[in-house]
């Protein structure tokens, strides 16, 4: 690749990156920690690629781009040549394609991990107030730490998207889970977290999971089962459902 | 490339060297004009495209590898700004009055250096480069480069968070990353051989009268265009392998410790996962015992997918097919050791 095709290249890797934390689509990709480190790179690599084409115009008489062309400075094979062009992929993926969020998909084509369960502190008191939200990953934590404790004798607000469950639910569960991704880098170490819903009242009859038209989002209030989120169950927590109403997706998607 | 006077003089030393007719240099936009045309084409065809990877698991993947693009990036640009630095602003003398003159003594020390520097894989091969072509002798810069991503604070704290109930983990890890960046060091300062390393890694930044500066931006330039397609074509083999290998298949390994342990060195290769974030995957392997978790956590950093891709674009392809089988039969025999000497019987 030639040096003014590898400036154009260098300036669209950065743009993309700088865009990507500004219109806020990087927390389908990062943790919302890499906002600083994404925008650094972008900022650097246009910054690089912009002197160095400003150099190269300055110079008219030795052809900047002409020398390049199979890469000289990479001894006789010229291995970084081609290999450059691959950096268009993930301009083009995010210019035009920008993908989506994981979601329940990813838990269907790839069966994605179970996250561990004491990831978090479990023995702080319960936030206060009436029904608190709480990540799935800290109901998880917290069964874990003590199946009878006080996260079973209050009520709380989950948020998720509804997925069939993955083996067979314990006596009183429903065949739906609500699950949420973990992530502790980027998207490529997702681990899925889920509770089983019980649904004593019947507030999620002929509710079905999201398919291919896009995850189901739900905020649910309801209590943890004594007993439950064992490793007898695999640490995953029964909840039965008090309530529930349709929500957007939150952002950020995955918990951390 | 860096700069247009010394690329022309590198092109009559090339030349001479390969070509019996050195090439008359040429004015062209040819690979511009491909990569407008590419661009062009792509935005032509957006609406089939966005089509084809919106496909069950195409979409997951499509997903997982620009996850892993935009995570590793910023390392990487990082790894280019130190060699930058290394490049403009250390000379090569200095760097030689840092290190012990023998190689068996300068492991050690750049394998320490790896314990401060808390970077994650990607930024450690381009440092690496450059610290030979300083002048650093080979066998201390490759200490270095697989001891800064395994061995750094922000790695060992992660693993202690995600493994709270098992803090030998972060003891036997330390022990197992170190023991394979000396191994691998002095096997190298012992056997290895000059010219596996392509030729161009040596070379010196030149001393044309290029400001500092300059010096500088072009080498942050120039190991960028070199790395990212490298990074680029690592992230699609482990986004592919994190689609394809069912997970369903771990949870049978948890009688056979050997198979286990083989079966977690090789997943280890295959998801080149970020040094910060193995800690939490292995231990949401709860299935399995301790000791294939820790072989997982010691040669992922060590060797994986996007790092064999990014090594043999920097180091050349001679180099990556000798040092990735080297390093993983080290790590695994480091980590099983270490397993053993740590954990006990209780692994």
């Amino acid at each position: 690749m030639r040096r003014d095709a590898q400036h154009v290249l260098l300036v669209l890797v950065g743009g993309v990156l700088v865009k990507i934390v500004l219109d806020g689509s990087y927390l389908r990709y990062v943790r919302a920690w890499s906002a600083a480190p994404v925008l650094a790179a972008g900022v650097v690599l246009i910054t690089v690629a912009l002197i160095a084409l400003a150099r190269d115009l300055r110079r008219p008489t030795a052809p900047p781009s002409g020398e390049d062309d199979h890469d000289h400075d990479h001894g006789p094979d010229a291995r970084a040549g081609p290999a450059a062009w691959l950096m268009v992929l993930p301009v083009l993926a995010l210019l035009l394609v920008v993908p989506p969020a994981l979601g329940s998909a990813a838990l269907r084509d790839t069966g994605a991990r179970t996250a561990p369960a004491a990831a978090a502190p479990a023995d702080e008191p319960l936030p206060p107030g009436d029904a608190p939200p709480l990540g799935l990953l800290d109901v998880v934590s917290r069964t874990a730490a003590d199946p009878h404790g006080t996260i079973t004798e209050r009520d709380v607000t989950v948020t998720g998207f509804l997925v069939p469950a993955a083996r067979t639910p314990p006596p009183g569960a429903t065949g739906l889970d609500v699950a949420r991704l973990v992530i502790s880098c980027c998207a490529a170490d997702a681990s899925a977290v889920r509770l089983h819903l019980a649904d004593p009242a019947d507030l999620l009859a002929g509710v079905a999971p999201g398919g291919a038209e896009g995850d189901r989002w739900v905020a649910i209030r309801g209590r943890v089962v004594a007993g439950t989120g064992t490793p007898a169950d695999g640490h995953v927590p029964t909840l039965s459902v008090i309530g529930w109403s349709p929500v957007a997706a939150p952002v950020p998607v995955y918990e951390y | 490339m860096r700069g247009a006077s010394d690329a022309a003089g590198s092109i009559a030393a090339v030349s001479t060297e390969t070509a019996p007719t050195p090439a008359p240099p040429r004015r062209g936009t040819g690979s511009l004009v491909a990569l407008c045309g590419v661009l062009l084409l792509a935005t032509v065809l957006q609406d089939p495209l966005v089509r084809l990877l919106d496909v069950g698991a195409v979409r997951t993947a499509a997903t997982v590898f620009v996850a892993i693009c935009v995570q590793a990036l910023p390392f990487l640009v990082l790894g280019t700004v130190l060699s930058g630095a290394l490049a403009a602003w250390v000379s090569p003398a200095a760097l030689r009055r840092v290190l012990p003159a023998r190689p068996g003594l300068a492991v050690p020390v750049a394998g320490a250096a790896g314990l401060v520097l808390p970077g994650c894989e990607c930024a450690s091969v381009p440092v690496a480069r450059r610290l030979v072509g300083q002048g650093v002798p080979e066998a201390a810069a490759l200490a270095f480069l697989l001891a800064a991503p395994a061995i750094n604070p922000v790695v060992l704290v992660a693993t202690a968070v995600a493994f709270p109930d098992h803090p030998e983990m972060v003891g036997a890890r330390l022990l197992g990353s170190a023991a394979t960046a000396l191994v691998v060091g002095w096997l190298w300062a012992r056997f290895g051989r000059a010219e596996w390393i392509a030729a161009q890694v040596r070379r010196p930044p030149p001393d044309d009268g290029t400001p500092r500066w300059a010096v500088f931006t072009e080498t942050v330039r120039h190991d960028v265009v070199d790395a990212g397609g490298f990074l680029v074509l690592g992230g699609l083999a482990a986004a592919a392998v994190n689609v394809l290998v069912p997970p369903a298949w771990l949870d049978g390994l948890a009688g056979h410790l050997v198979l286990a342990v083989v079966v977690m060195a090789l997943l280890a290769v295959l998801l080149a996962l970020c040094s910060e974030a193995d800690a939490f995957v292995a231990a949401s392997l709860a299935s399995l015992p301790l000791l294939p978790r820790l072989v997982f956590l010691v040669v992922g950093p060590a060797v994986d997918v996007k790092l064999i891709a990014l090594q043999a674009g920097a180091f050349g392809r001679a180099f990556a097919l000798r040092f990735a089988p080297l390093v993983f039969l080290v790590a695994v025999a480091s980590a099983v050791l270490a397993g053993l000497l740590v954990f006990g019987g209780s692994g």
